[in-house]
């Protein structure tokens, strides 16, 4: 190789400078000449740049052809170079695919999962909802203690709507919510969620229909008259909810105008319009009614209203609990629960979502720290190679830039996996979603999580470049080559660098595992037996009455005594019931308000009210709820009897606290014999039963128990069976013919399908939470696998030595896997510390656990030490494998 | 006499150069040189124009360049001759000899000057 080539000149060359220097050489070499032909430097000058013709002319000539082809050279030389710093880096992946596929099936998972959670969450939170001014709208209702309604009716109200200076105007929405009815469409018939609503509401919220119309005021007047004057079935109107139209009824955009029937009170109404996606007040309702006689109606109600000028949500609350105070006195409510609509809809996931959301924070930061520990793990056994490049002339530059674009390869990568994974999720979020997560199907990845996701992707090629090319910058070039032929050393400061990774990992991954066994814990008990009754074998089953036939309650009572009867002789049945309020309708349904003897209707009025139901003698036995003190109902407890109930234990204590509560009397003052047996007759407590988990699943509420020979049925049953509902539909169908051959069966569920609603929320917060908990404990596991194979590694000779002096191969495993156990243990104590301190966040999702429940925070413990233990085991065997004379030799 | 550069044709300024790139890898003042010797100084060329055609000859591909030092520890732009430039300067020399070849009979045929 010729000597100048040492002086090639790369980029950042001065073009300009390059021309005169070429230019001056060439003159002074003339003028040289010259002058040794005999010329005077004068005469040599002279004839030079004669010679050369017009010096500075060639030279812009020469510069502007040069500096333009510097420009496409260097932009040619930097593809150049990145192109072969890629297939550097693709060719080192190659050599070790392990690395590379465990590093972007990290970030893949860790980004996927976030970006996908971060979809559920904006869709969920943020959205906006198809109503006009979302923050301006205000839900409102009364209570007397908070959590447990108690809303004026839309008559009492009517005043309300012309004073009010707060709203500007507002809707009614009947308080229970969405209730669950029978509804026949063609030959086929749902159970669908139904709201009541006074004709304003969908102007109120200023959402336009999607197919069709909403209410209008004679659609109240119509709901409310079972025929018109002239005998003609009034036009009655439903509006579908967008889910319930796409998923019930296939989305048919001729549905405007059909008729759906139901079958309990045989009424017809006609589809007005359809609703737009996302909007589902009160939650999960599937069609609104209009308000059965609209501002005269008397069912309580919850506020809708829309924000007056400069009214606020407080303001609307003050004013509206004076209007109900001074509107009935009797009410005597305490205050009013009051929040935006955005609020309202999207109140009680808001926990579980942000819980999630965290937990998928601390994923993700967790793939982080294990990808920054593998990159950190590949640099210093990298650390040779870059010595020997930097000493063959290698820039600081090129090798930073080869580990850049080294991470950018791993950043696309991991990303291009996690946004798949992140489309696979948000595909499928339904299947495990609680079903009362509202506007679940909107959620789109195109919805916004690319830019978080490009943001990650960034990010995580920032620090995973960056971090391993500043260590190595750090280490002395000569150093590493200094050192014998061992590669790959890990210097004492590097090792505690992804020691301490390996530690955070480790406490990161506790906390969560923490969260998800506090979590699973709390589910255990929802599920378990902790809610008061037995779930297991118990069936609901819902028939339609035949209303036309049997129009008084006395009627459809000895209907449901003989169907129990006849139920009781079905082999495989072990005990049945009649009732009236199904398991987990919420506290807004069934509300009875009973009078003490010797108080006056005003003095009745200020006792509360509490859930009702009416049930037969096998109900306790059907929902294995014993019989606390007294009696249990018989087929005796009928209308000739003298009147019973039965109280569970939070009633007694409701009513008579410290007393016994057998032999007390209560009765109902304005019951009507028509409506149930026994009309408002003095009821004699003859029994009390233990709590249980019946109208909501977090908590008991008190329950009056009224015997069904002196109340009434609509259709409701519960059975305990070792028989499927598959097996027992055909033989309850051969019981209706022999004792009630017009009554229909319309519905056979198991307690486990009434149950699940309750506990989606609950389930998929404990299943993510323990998917996100064994994923974080994995990840965790590698890195402290990776961190005590690379000290077994570099420590092969110290381990050899010491083999060859006669340790014992239980002292050396016990060696490493007690350093193991000092990362471990360290990262254990501040998770141990880091889940105490974070897990009261939880505490509000959490059922009968404490926050810093022992077990839960020990047994995360203990799965994190075996699983880190094992993670370590591998090497500390190796290091037993050591060969000495290998090991030794190979120096 | 010498023939003035303007005279000169293009093309024959850019054989000149690759046939004294040939001889060997040199600097432009050297292929001056080379030319100079060579011809007597009788093809005397403007010398600054040899470095516009020195840029056309790299841009076709025929000339590479890369600094070095001089014989005199100078530092210099050296140009050698690549491949392309060695078949280019063949068939341009074959043109060439024929050319001269057709105008030498052309000036030796009868009648003959005087």
């Amino acid at each position: 190789m010729k000597g100048w080539h040492r002086y090639l000149r790369f980029f950042g060359a001065n073009v300009e400078a390059d021309v005169q220097d070429e230019v001056r050489f060439h003159l002074e070499m003339r003028i040289r000449d010259y002058e040794s032909l005999g010329m005077t430097r004068t005469e040599a000058e002279r004839a030079a740049a004669e010679r050369f013709g017009d010096r500075s002319s060639v030279e812009a000539q020469l510069t502007r052809h040069d500096a333009s082809r510097a420009k496409s050279a260097g932009r040619r030389q930097w593809f150049d170079r990145m192109r072969s710093d890629a297939r550097l880096a693709l060719r080192g992946f190659r050599r070790t695919p392990g690395f590379f596929v465990t590093a972007v099936i990290i970030l893949g998972t860790g980004i996927g999962a976030s970006v996908a959670m971060f979809a559920v969450f904006r869709t969920v939170l943020v959205k906006k909802l198809p109503v006009r001014d979302q923050d301006r709208i205000v839900v409102m209702w009364t209570y007397r203690t908070p959590g447990s309604d108690y809303a004026p009716d839309p008559h009492l109200l009517a005043p309300f709507r012309r004073s009010s200076r707060t709203l500007s105007e507002f809707a009614g929405v009947a308080h229970w919510g969405a209730a669950t009815s029978p509804f026949t469409i063609g030959d086929r018939t749902f159970a669908m969620k139904q709201g009541m609503v006074t004709a304003n509401f969908f102007d109120v919220l200023g959402a336009r229909p999607l197919l069709g119309s909403f209410f209008h005021r004679e659609d109240e007047e119509a709901a409310f008259a079972p025929l018109g004057v002239d005998g003609s079935v009034p036009r009655r109107k439903i509006v579908l909810a967008y889910d319930a139209w796409r998923k019930r009824l296939g989305g048919d955009s001729s549905i405007v105008g059909k008729h759906v029937l139901d079958p309990t009170t045989k009424w017809t109404y006609t589809i007005a319009g359809v609703a737009p996606p996302g909007l589902a007040y009160p939650s999960g309702v599937d069609f609104w009614l209009p308000m059965r006689g609209g501002w005269t109606a008397t069912t309580s109600v919850f506020v809708v209203g829309r924000l007056a000028a400069g009214a606020t949500v407080a303001g609307a609350r003050a004013e509206y609990v004076t209007f109900t105070e001074l509107a009935d006195p009797a009410y005597k409510i305490t205050g009013a629960h009051a929040a935006t609509f955005t609020d309202t809809v999207v109140g009680d996931v808001r926990p579980v979502l942000g819980i999630l959301t965290a937990a998928v924070a601390l994923l993700l930061l967790i793939a982080c720290l294990n990808v920054g520990n593998l990159l950190l793990f590949r640099a210093s056994g990298r650390t040779r190679e870059f010595a020997v490049r930097r000493a063959l002339g290698a820039q600081f530059g090129d090798i930073a830039r080869q580990l850049l674009v080294e991470s950018a390869l791993l950043a696309v990568a991991g990303g291009s996996l996690g946004l798949l994974v992140a489309t696979a999720l948000i595909r499928n979020v339904g299947l495990i979603a609680p079903h009362n997560l509202p506007r679940l199907d909107e959620v789109r990845l195109a919805s916004a999580p690319l830019v978080p996701a490009v943001g990650i992707t960034t990010l995580t090629v920032l620090v995973f470049g960056v971090l391993p090319t500043l260590l190595i910058a750090r280490g002395n070039v000569a150093s590493p080559l200094r050192l014998s032929a061992r590669t790959g050393q890990d210097s004492r400061g590097r090792r505690l660098v992804r020691q301490t990774l390996v530690a955070s990992q480790v406490a990161l991954a506790l906390v969560m595992l923490a969260g998800a066994a506090l979590l699973a814990r709390s589910l255990g008990r929802l599920q378990g037996d902790d809610i008061g009754f037995d779930r297991q074998h118990v069936l609901a089953v819902s028939f339609t009455p035949d209303w036309a036939r049997d129009t008084t309650a006395q009627l459809l009572t000895q209907v449901a005594q003989r169907m129990q009867r006849r139920l009781a002789s079905i082999p495989g049945v072990i005990a049945s019931t009649p009732l009236v309020v199904p398991p987990m309708v919420g506290t807004g349904v069934w509300q009875v308000r009973f009078t003490k003897p010797g108080q006056s209707n005003d003095q009745a009025a200020s006792n509360a009210t509490t859930s009702g139901d009416v049930i037969g003698p096998g109900y306790f036995r059907t929902f294995g709820i014993p019989i606390a003190r007294g009696r249990t109902f018989t087929y005796a407890d009928d209308r000739s009897a003298p009147l019973v109930m039965i109280v569970n234990e939070s009633f007694a204590r409701l009513y008579w606290p410290n007393q016994n509560a057998i032999g007390k009397q209560l009765r109902m003052a304005s019951a009507r014999e028509t409506d149930v047996v026994g009309g408002n007759g003095w009821r004699t407590i003859v029994g009390i039963a233990r709590d249980a988990h019946l109208r909501v699943l977090r908590e008991s509420t008190p329950i009056a128990y009224l015997p069904v020979g002196q109340g009434f049925w609509q259709g409701y049953f519960a059975l305990r069976a070792t028989e499927s509902p598959a097996a027992l539909t055909a033989m309850l169908h051969a019981a209706l013919s022999d004792v009630a051959p017009t009554t229909q069966l319309y519905d056979v569920r198991s307690m486990d399908d009434v149950l699940a609603p309750s506990l989606a929320e609950p389930r998929l917060g404990a299943m993510l939470m323990t998917s996100f908990g064994v994923v974080a404990l994995l990840l965790a596991a590698i890195g402290l696998y990776g961190v005590m194979a690379s000290l077994v590694r570099d420590q092969t000779r110290e381990i050899g030595i010491r083999i060859a002096l006669g340790a014992s191969v239980g002292r050396v495993r016990a060696d490493v896997l007690g350093r193991a156990g000092i990362v471990a243990g360290v990262g254990a104590i501040a998770g141990l510390g880091g889940a105490l301190a974070t897990s009261r966040v939880l505490s509000s999702l959490l059922f009968q656990v404490s926050p810093s429940d022992p077990l839960s925070l020990g047994g995360a413990c203990l799965v994190l030490l075996l699983v880190g233990g094992l993670a370590a085991y591998v090497p500390a065997r190796r290091a037993t494998r050591v060969d000495p004379v290998q090991a030794l030799r190979a120096e | 006499m010498p023939i003035g550069s303007t005279d000169l044709l293009q093309g024959t300024l850019q054989i000149l150069i690759l046939k004294a790139l040939l001889a060997e890898s040199t600097h432009g003042y050297g292929i001056a040189r080379w030319i100079e010797h060579t011809t007597g100084d009788i093809l005397r060329v403007e010398e600054g124009s040899l470095y516009p055609a020195l840029r056309r000859l790299e841009d076709k591909g025929y000339v590479t360049s890369a600094w070095g030092l001089s014989e005199n520890n100078r530092r210099a732009r050296y140009y050698s001759l690549t491949a392309a430039g060695r078949r280019y300067l063949r068939e341009e020399a074959l043109a060439w000899s024929r050319f001269s070849g057709a105008m030498t009979r052309v000036m030796r045929a009868a009648p003959a000057l005087t």
